[in-house]
This record gives C-alpha cells, sequence and structure tokens, in this order.
C-alpha cells in the first residue's frame, strides 16, 4: 500500500479510507496510533470526513453526465447564455417592473387561451389574434402552456393541440434579440415551452419518436435562452420518462437523477418527489426494484403532505408494481389498500379507479380471481363515473376473465352481456372481436389463454375508438 | 418566508421580492461579500432574479431555498461571463455576511465542488465515481483504474486534495 503513511503525516486517500472504514485492523491502528499524536492529521481527517458527507451529494448530480454517451443531446445540461451586457435596472424603466406590469393581467389571459383550448377545434384563427409584440401576450402563452402541462393527465392530445398550435404561430416571428421584450421573455423561451408540452403530451399519446425529438429542441432551446435550471430540470424529468417508456431506461434514469439534484438543490420537495418516482421507475425497468421501491417510499409522504394526488398515486401504482416484480403480491396489496384508505373516492374518483384496478391486477396475478373479479368491478365503476369509458371497459374485461378462471362461468356469462351491450351502445369495439369473446366464453370449457390475448388487443382497438370518438 | 398551507406560484414570489426590501437587501449583502459583486451588478442580478421567477407560474412550495438558488445560480453566472472577460474580482470578507438561508453555505460548498469536480482529471473523476456512484469500496476502487499502482494513490491524493480545499475557509 504505497504512500500509506510519510514518516511526517498521513496521506489523503488513506484518511479518507480511514474514515470511510475501508482499513483493516493493523493499518486502522497504525493510522489511530499517529492520529493521536499529530493534530494537523487530525484537522485533515474532519475535512475529509465533511467532503465525504458532500461527495456522496455532489455525485448524485454527477451520475448523469458520466452515465450517457458524449453524443446523446442531453449528455450535459446546457450553459447559460452569455449575460447581455448593460444591466436590467439602467434600462429607462426597470425590466424587471415592466415585467411585473406586463405578467400581472397574464394569469386572466391565459385562461382565455386555454379555454379556447377547451372547446376544442382549430386553435390557429385564435392564435392568429394574438401579438407577441405585446408582453403580456408572451407572458399569458406560457402561463397557459405551463398550466396545460400541470393537468396534461387530464387530456393529453388537448395539451398537444395547444403546443402544436402556439409553435405554428411563433414559426417565422422574429426577435429583436436586445428589446426589453427579447431579454424579458424571449420568443425562443416561449417556443421552448412549447416543445416541452408537445414532448410531454406525444409521451403520453405514445408517440415516443417525435416527443424525443420535440423534447430535444425544449432542452436546446431553453439553454439558448433563459439557461434556468429549473426549466432544464423539467425537461430532464420529461425524457427520462419517455426513455424509460421507449425502453432505454438505463439512460433515463441519469437524467431522472440530474433533475431530482436540481430540485433538492432549489428545495423544491415536491418536484424532488416527481423526480424520485421518474428515478424509480427506471430503476425497476432495469431489474433494481429494491431502490426503487426505497425512491418511491420517499416520494409517497410528500405527494400525501401536499396532496398531490395524482402524483401519489402514480407513486403508489409504482410501488404496486415493483413489489409484485419480486413477488412481494401481500406488501403490493397491502400498499394499494392503504391509499385506498387515503385517497378520497369522492373527489377523486378516476384516481381510486386506478388504484383498485392495480390492487385487482395484483390479485389477478396472486390466483385470487374472486377477490380480483370484485375489485376490477369496483375500478370498472370507478373509471365510468368520472367518463373513463375505455379504462372502464377494459377492467369490465377482466372481471369477465377473473369470474371465468375463478370457474363461475355462470358469472362471466352474465357480466359479458352487460359488456357487450355498453360496447355496442358505444360502438367501442370490433364486432368481431366481440364474437370471438363471446365464442371463447361460452360452453364449459372456456378457452382462457385466447381469452386473455383478446383482452390485450380489445383493450388497445377500446382505447384508439375511444379515443377518436371523444377527442 | 414558507407557505405549506397555500403555495405562492413563482410568479407570486416574485412580486413579493419586488416590493419587500428585507430578502433582496440579504441577497445583495451576500452578493457583495460573497462574491465580491459590485453594488451595480449585484442590483442587477436581483432584478434578473425576479424576472426569472415570473417566468414560472408553477407554485413553490419552499420559496427562500428556491429564490436563494436562482440568485446564486444568477451570481456564479455572472462570475463566469467576468472571468470569460479575464477580470478580475476582489474577494474580500467572504464568510461575512451570509444570505440568512440556513442551506446557504451548504447549497453553495456543494456549488463550488461540484464546479472544481468539472475540473479535475477524468481519471480522477472516474475514481471518485466508483466510489461515489457505483459504490465501490475505496480499496476496489483503487484496483479498478488503470493506471501503474503507485500512480493511482498520488492521482486520487492530488484529486482529494483540490476537493479540499473547497471546504477549507
Amino acid at each position: 500500500m504505497p504512500g500509506t503513511m510519510s514518516p511526517k503525516h498521513l496521506d489523503d486517500f488513506t484518511l479518507l479510507r480511514y474514515a470511510a472504514l475501508d482499513l483493516d485492523g493493523p493499518q486502522r491502528d497504525e493510522v489511530e496510533e499517529h492520529l493521536r499524536g499529530c493534530g494537523k492529521c487530525a484537522d485533515v481527517l474532519g475535512t475529509l470526513e465533511e467532503l465525504n458527507k458532500e461527495m456522496k451529494e455532489v455525485a448524485k448530480a454527477y451520475t448523469p453526465e458520466d452515465g450517457l454517451p458524449p453524443g446523446d443531446p442531453f449528455a450535459k445540461r446546457p450553459q447559460a447564455p452569455p449575460r447581455p451586457r448593460g444591466g436590467v435596472r439602467r434600462e429607462p424603466k426597470s425590466l424587471a417592473m415592466t415585467a411585473l406590469e406586463a405578467s400581472q393581467p397574464a394569469g386572466a389571459e391565459s385562461s382565455r387561451i386555454l379555454e379556447a383550448a377547451r372547446r376544442g377545434g382549430e386553435l390557429t384563427p385564435f392564435f392568429s389574434t394574438l401579438s407577441f409584440s405585446d408582453l403580456t401576450t408572451r407572458f399569458a402563452v406560457l402561463y397557459a402552456l405551463q398550466e396545460a402541462a400541470h393537468s396534461i393527465a387530464e387530456n393529453p392530445p388537448r395539451c398537444l393541440a395547444l403546443a402544436l398550435a402556439t409553435l405554428a404561430r411563433l414559426d417565422g416571428e422574429a426577435e429583436d434579440g436586445g428589446s426589453p421584450n427579447g431579454r424579458i421573455l424571449p420568443l425562443e423561451a416561449l417556443a421552448a415551452q412549447a416543445h416541452l408540452l408537445a414532448g410531454q403530451g406525444r409521451t403520453w399519446t405514445g408517440e415516443l419518436e417525435k416527443a424525443g425529438e420535440h423534447l430535444e429542441e425544449a432542452y436546446r432551446a431553453f439553454g439558448a435562452s433563459t439557461g434556468d435550471d429549473f426549466s432544464l430540470a423539467i425537461v430532464e424529468l420529461g425524457e427520462s420518462q419517455r426513455r424509460a417508456f421507449e425502453g432505454d431506461p438505463a439512460t433515463g434514469l441519469p437524467l431522472a437523477s440530474r433533475a431530482l439534484a436540481t430540485f433538492q438543490e432549489m428545495g423544491l420537495e415536491d418536484f424532488a418527489a416527481r423526480a424520485q418516482v421518474a428515478v424509480a421507475t427506471c430503476l425497476s425497468k432495469i431489474g433494481r426494484e429494491t431502490e426503487a421501491i426505497e425512491a418511491c417510499r420517499s416520494a409517497l409522504p410528500v405527494f400525501e403532505k401536499h396532496g398531490l394526488w395524482s402524483n401519489y398515486v402514480g407513486a403508489v401504482n409504482a410501488l404496486g408494481s415493483c413489489l409484485s416484480a419480486i413477488g412481494k403480491l401481500d406488501e403490493a396489496r397491502r400498499e394499494y389498500a392503504r391509499a385506498l384508505r387515503v385517497v378520497s373516492r369522492e373527489k377523486h374518483a378516476a384516481w381510486v379507479g386506478y388504484i383498485r384496478n392495480n390492487l385487482a391486477l395484483v390479485l389477478f396475478r396472486a390466483g385470487d380471481f374472486r377477490a380480483a373479479a370484485l375489485a376490477f368491478l369496483q375500478a370498472a365503476n370507478l373509471f365510468r363515473e368520472s367518463g373513463s369509458l375505455g379504462n372502464a371497459l377494459t377492467a369490465s374485461l377482466y372481471e369477465i376473465e377473473s369470474w371465468a378462471l375463478s370457474g363461475d362461468s355462470v358469472r362471466a356469462a352474465q357480466r359479458f352481456e352487460v359488456f357487450r351491450a355498453e360496447v355496442v351502445r358505444h360502438d367501442a369495439l370490433d364486432p368481431a372481436i366481440v364474437r370471438q369473446l363471446e365464442s371463447l366464453l361460452s360452453g364449459h370449457d372456456p378457452g382462457l389463454e385466447e381469452v386473455a390475448l383478446l383482452r390485450q388487443s380489445a383493450h388497445r382497438t377500446l382505447q384508439e375508438r375511444l379515443e377518436k370518438k371523444l377527442g | 418566508m414558507e407557505h405549506d398551507s397555500s403555495p405562492l406560484t413563482s410568479r407570486e414570489i416574485a412580486e413579493t421580492f419586488l416590493q419587500e426590501g428585507e430578502q433582496r437587501s440579504r441577497l445583495f449583502a451576500y452578493a457583495r461579500s460573497h462574491f465580491g459583486i459590485d453594488s451595480s451588478a449585484a442590483e442587477d442580478l436581483l432584478q434578473e432574479t425576479a424576472i426569472e421567477l415570473m417566468r414560472q407560474r408553477s407554485l413553490v412550495r419552499s420559496p427562500s431555498g428556491f429564490v436563494f438558488h436562482v440568485f446564486h445560480t444568477r451570481c456564479c453566472r455572472y462570475l463566469q461571463t467576468l472571468r470569460a472577460e479575464q477580470r478580475t474580482i476582489a474577494w474580500s470578507d467572504r464568510s461575512e455576511v451570509s444570505a440568512g438561508e440556513p442551506q446557504a453555505e451548504s447549497v453553495d460548498r456543494r456549488i463550488a465542488l461540484r464546479e472544481i469536480f468539472e475540473t479535475v482529471s477524468s481519471s480522477c473523476r472516474r475514481i471518485l465515481l466508483a466510489y461515489y456512484v457505483e459504490g465501490k469500496s475505496l480499496r476496489e476502487t483503487a484496483q479498478a483504474i488503470a493506471l501503474p499502482y503507485s500512480g493511482v494513490w498520488n492521482t486520487i491524493n492530488r484529486c482529494l486534495r483540490r476537493l479540499r480545499s473547497c471546504l477549507e475557509p
């Protein structure tokens, strides 16, 4: 062990190993003896112990940059653009006060934009009335895009339409880089926000490749305009989720960790908790379920404390999936049961539907088909209550399959009739699939494996047809 | 300034920040004493911070930490620009005034550490990542590096000395 001891002082690495309990007995004794008589080394040891602690935090933020290949557009967080010459205060009127005055009425204006998006139809005529030379309009569009992102789960296609309409409107707009408006809220930052929303929207709708293009552009444009860490971390979070869904969780993980480190540094515990769930999603997809479980468990109390129920349900579901994946079905069941006690059914029927549905899936996997059937029935009713017909019908299909698997073919047939009537009423499924299901479920020996395959294909068809119908 | 029961949006925090002088005064003093930034630039950085806060409508549940981070990052960028312009900054009385935030010193040190971490040699960074990220023991870490054995020791020591200097007053 070269350099362990110099005749005068201990080297840093030896002291660090001592602090990390990495030395064996005789080496440790030797170091302790030296430390007893050497105040300088004792001081250095104190600093190294502190360094050891700080480095563990710093390393979290560094994982990403070293974990991504150099050609990856997210390999390194973009550097902020050079600060323009001439202070904001030296303008005829302080830019901050100009920004404050312009952003004040922007809240109401952004509601008008969101209302136009909610009404559906063509957004282009509405956007053609907006003028980006007006700073309030810039803030209004920015806030509308941010607001839409917060509630994206409610209607991803609508958010995507808003983002694309904004990008179309911005196309061809030229910025006077040195103008006060350009310094307060550059058009490139608006484009970045629109690309971010488009990326999130397309991730929800499963258009992962296009989502990636938008998120990459958002990352570049935020870096080139405002360069603010918060926005860049939000993009990293979105990209990590997209990569996890795309089957590349290994490179999604460092991005989620990078975002997590930023939110922690900023003291934004709710955003940090969201990043923890993204970390957990990536970890679970690369087989590190135990660490994923820990990450989910650290996020849950934060969501509960702040009443962030959609995030809470996402974390519970991620936790339940991890527990199920490593065979801890009872524990998963307990987590879902606890969540059902915590989340209000009256206020959040759809979220409770997801929890109930996942609980039913755990029961299904555990082979408790009767209990699973009842849980799927409850989930389907909750989805119906919240207007989520596609999910309701999928849960009903699971319910029918569960009754059949439990041996109660009469009940399965009865529930199938109800299912068929609903499907016909909403024109939600190809009649050929319905006939195949009927044929498989009839008789004493239903073809259950084929029912499962049909259920999967029916789920996809249901979502597609209903999405088209309901927009 | 915590608003856990009814959190404010980042924009609302900016409004309060511009209207109330106390937090601005603290951050102003912090920029002057900690970074040696002149009064005029410090005032500009405060206003830029307010503008950055206005660009977000997200709810912020720990406003003081958030504002501090935004301001601190802006100060760091300002210094980077100055360094790029090869100007010198007087670093005096660094430790006398804090930003008044409990986590300020720790965040500050972490940012400084991270900056230095970025500039250490790649072999050094590899060693530290193996230890801190991959969870290897220090002995395994030393063995995993493809350098002559004595070279590993020297590299690690050099790197540690550099990082340690961050924590020393």
